[in-house]
């Protein structure tokens, strides 16, 4: 009896531990190197590359850092994306997409693309440079059924791990303005005291996308 | 539409429980709704499309995802009309890149008959491959996968061969629910536009064309 008893205060102290540490941190780093630009009237531009990450689409792209952008700066104009693809046809296609300084430069100094980006009065242009989301398990829960009924016994956690990486262009000046990153880690814990019920699961997508969005809104957001 | 897409559903749902396959043939329309932003060359251009091309169709099964990515079949194929599609996108894609385009119905006649054109573009689908993908997670989430390539031979005005370009074209898009309105290519329209749009930036970069493009332009062209 004062066995089983010791037994459930260890598993209970040990959860108690996991669960003290079971939270979300998120890191944001940037390196614009002009940032504060944006005259009134100009937009900004978010995409994803299918050439780095295929995880993320336009639209994961957009309720990533969009919303966040424009909850913390409501004035900021946007161009969708997809305006901007077919105005940019055959560029900015998933094959066709620049990577380097030097394919910008080619791109961007076309006449016919310089006046659809003026037309759309596109100055920034936000694009995913690299974006993941990785989880690594611990721990065991077992599983068992009987005539009598059945149930789970064990303990789970998890470590997740975001990283986003965006890359900034200043499509007006044909420069690039610089990086802006962010990586979140956050532990999951999930007893199984019969059933097995996740009681912390950490959002560190969200936590990443929320954190770089208002960073980009603050840097990109500043009028002149 | 709302009703049709519905009772599309309702019968692949009905016939999968009874053990049938259904078949479902899609509208592709990968048209660009703008004129491409390219800078036109000043040359008259034929193009052909062989009746092989433009009957092209691809007949492939979904394959859907289970829990934990699991690969399961519901016996639902798809026919994908890609020539027809193929043809009607690069129609606007010569349109947009030279002068004067120029239907061919015969490959050899407007050669013979020393015609105003500088060149001939013939297509060839070298292959096509559409599927699916799936998340290894409990709740897997599914993403169409499409693949096309296209062969493009370029023939000069004496009907010699000038250049001929190999390029691929690849389209992810997510599953979306869609009962009203749908705009269903799952994910093929993006992939031919990848392989047009790729063709229109390395076209001019091919040594080949480069030169016959020099001397077409010195020889004041046929726009």
């Amino acid at each position: 009896m004062m066995r089983s008893f010791r037994t459930l205060m260890t598993s209970l102290l040990a959860l108690l531990l996991l669960y003290l540490g079971a939270c979300t941190t998120v890191q944001v780093q940037s390196a614009l190197k002009s940032p504060g630009n944006l005259s009134s009237g100009e937009n900004v531009v978010l995409l994803s590359n299918f050439g780095s990450t295929r995880d993320f689409d336009d639209s994961d792209v957009d309720n990533c850092i969009g919303s966040s952008m424009r909850q913390a700066n409501p004035e900021l104009g946007f161009v969708p994306a997809r305006l901007f693809r077919e105005n940019l046809f055959p560029y900015f296609m998933p094959g066709t997409t620049p990577h380097t300084l030097e394919d910008y430069k080619n791109v961007l100094n076309k006449a016919e693309v310089q006046q659809r980006i003026t037309s759309l009065r596109v100055r920034y242009l936000v694009i995913l440079t690299k974006g993941g989301t990785n989880t690594d398990w611990h721990g065991g829960i077992f599983c068992g059924a009987g005539y009598g009924g059945g149930g789970c016994l064990g303990l789970s956690w998890w470590d997740r791990r975001s990283e986003l990486d965006f890359a900034v262009w200043d499509l007006q000046n044909k420069s690039f303005s610089g990086n802006v990153q962010a990586s979140a880690a956050g532990k999951g814990i999930m007893p199984a005291f019969g059933l097995p019920i996740p009681i912390y699961s950490p959002a560190t997508e969200s936590a990443v996308c929320k954190e770089l969005g208002a960073r980009l809104a603050e840097l990109l957001g500043r009028q002149e | 539409m709302k009703t049709k897409g519905f009772m599309v559903l309702l019968i692949a749902l009905n016939l999968f429980a009874a053990g049938c396959s259904v078949e479902r043939s899609l509208k592709l329309d990968a048209r660009l709704p703008l004129p491409p932003a390219v800078k036109q060359v000043p040359l008259h251009i034929g193009v052909y499309y062989s009746p092989e091309f433009i009957d092209y169709t691809k007949k492939i099964e979904f394959i859907g995802c289970g829990p934990s990515g699991r690969r399961d079949s519901y016996g639902i194929f798809f026919i994908f009309p890609v020539g027809a599609a193929s043809r009607d996108l690069f129609d606007q894609v010569a349109a947009g890149m030279f002068a004067a385009v120029t239907r061919v119905a015969d490959p050899s006649q407007p050669f013979r008959d020393a015609s105003s054109l500088d060149g001939l573009l013939e297509l060839r689908i070298e292959s096509f491959d559409w599927g699916t993908m799936c998340t290894k997670d409990y709740f897997s989430t599914l993403k169409f996968t499409a693949n096309v390539r296209y062969v493009i031979d370029l023939y000069n005005s004496g009907g010699s061969s000038v250049a001929s370009m190999r390029v691929e074209g690849l389209g992810i898009e997510k599953l979306k629910p869609c009962l009203v309105d749908c705009k269903e290519s799952l994910a093929v329209e993006r992939a031919m536009q990848d392989a047009m749009a790729k063709f229109m930036i390395e076209f001019n970069e091919q040594p080949e064309v480069k030169e016959w493009l020099s001397t077409r332009k010195a020889a004041g062209g046929n726009p």
